[in-house]
């Protein structure tokens, strides 16, 4: 089979070894009789054997330890994931329950009515009645409250600090 | 014998984590040369580098094992790079201008050689080593994949997410602009 020169893709896929058996034959027939598709050949290996000697960049010091580390701490850091959620909706269902608390205690010792006449009778309003007001909040079920309700913050906060993609710097 | 990719993969999978180290070790410095091509930076190649690995963690459970695992880890880094050489708005293959006055078909008849061709090796190796760094990003991607990184054809287009022929349009057109550049360098001299 005689092939006319060689089209520039097939210089480069011989050059590639990408050629199977039998183009290759045919194509190195041709290569025998014909002395500028050889000179064009020649000089598409020397491009390819000085490609294939450009030297790889040096990797900056100890960057695989570091990568490693890294790797390491987001595995710590997901593995966290079910905790954190468990934890969240554990502080959640306790600050329900001291809200609940609160809410009960104060409709116990009347703070909610007053506050009713209080905003009712606005121009009754004073210190004094302020003061009364504040003195008979429950304490306790008020911090206990507070403090639940703080370490919901904490935990959802943390959760969506995981689960944050993060960018890359 | 070295174990392969998928094989490792699925040692780490199993909590292994030395055979993840195997891996970084192993791909590391060609990442971080990809990225750096890409990106021109240092800094920006290491987070790329640091960030591709953290994707494969991330991606670990649902990671195939009968897919060739070194396309799918070039495919994250490019990707990567992609996205932070937006803001240098990148030249992409499409814009790439086809060769200047290049002729396919003249040049199979066009005897006269190319003063570069008179180089010896060495000084040919610097010079196109100087050269691959000129050329446009898509260009120098394309040819350092297969003649730094030894990738074949199909995993070039399973990286890039191209068709094989187009990646094989992509490194002639590549290996064309190089000789342009030499023969310029060479003319200017």
């Amino acid at each position: 089979m005689i092939i006319p020169h060689l089209t520039p893709d097939q210089v480069e896929q011989l050059c590639d070894n990408e050629l199977d058996a039998t183009q290759r034959r045919v194509i190195e027939q041709h290569l025998e009789g014909c002395p500028l598709c050889r000179a064009r050949v020649v000089q598409a290996t020397r491009i390819q054997v000085a490609l294939r000697a450009v030297p790889h960049l040096p990797l900056p010091s100890d960057l695989v330890n570091r990568i490693e580390t890294r790797v390491t701490l987001e595995q710590m850091r997901r593995a966290r994931l079910p905790f954190l959620v468990l934890a969240m909706l554990g502080s959640l269902l306790v600050a329900g329950w001291f809200c609940l608390e609160l809410a009960l205690a104060l409709q116990a010792n009347g703070i909610l009515d007053f506050w009713t006449l209080l905003t009712s009778y606005s121009e009754q309003f004073s210190m004094e009645l302020l003061f009364a007001l504040l003195e008979a909040v429950p304490l306790t079920e008020t911090l206990l409250t507070v403090c639940a309700l703080l370490t919901v913050g904490v935990f959802t906060q943390q959760l969506v600090e995981t689960l944050r993609p993060r960018p890359i710097r | 014998m070295e174990p392969s990719d998928e094989v490792l993969l699925a040692q780490y999978k199993q909590g292994d984590a030395r055979a993840f180290r195997t891996l970084m070790e192993r791909y590391t410095a060609a990442i971080y040369n990809l990225a750096y091509r890409f990106l021109r930076d240092p800094m920006e190649a290491e987070n790329v580098t640091q960030e591709t690995f953290l994707r494969v963690v991330t991606a670990l459970p649902s990671l195939r094992l009968d897919v060739p695992f070194k396309p799918y880890l070039f495919r994250i880094a490019v990707n990567l790079c992609h996205d932070l050489a937006r803001k240098k708005r990148p030249t992409l293959f499409s814009e790439l201008d086809s060769p200047d006055g290049h002729n396919p078909i003249e040049s199979l008849t066009d005897p006269t050689p190319d003063a570069w061709e008179r180089l010896a090796d060495a000084e040919l190796a610097a010079r196109v080593n100087q050269a691959l760094l000129d050329l446009p990003v898509p260009y120098q991607t394309v040819l350092w994949l297969r003649y730094g990184e030894d990738f074949t054809y199909e995993e070039i287009a399973q990286t890039l997410g191209l068709p094989l022929n187009t990646v094989r349009t992509h490194l002639h057109r590549a290996k064309h602009h190089l000789r342009a550049r030499l023969a310029r360098e060479m003319t200017d001299e």
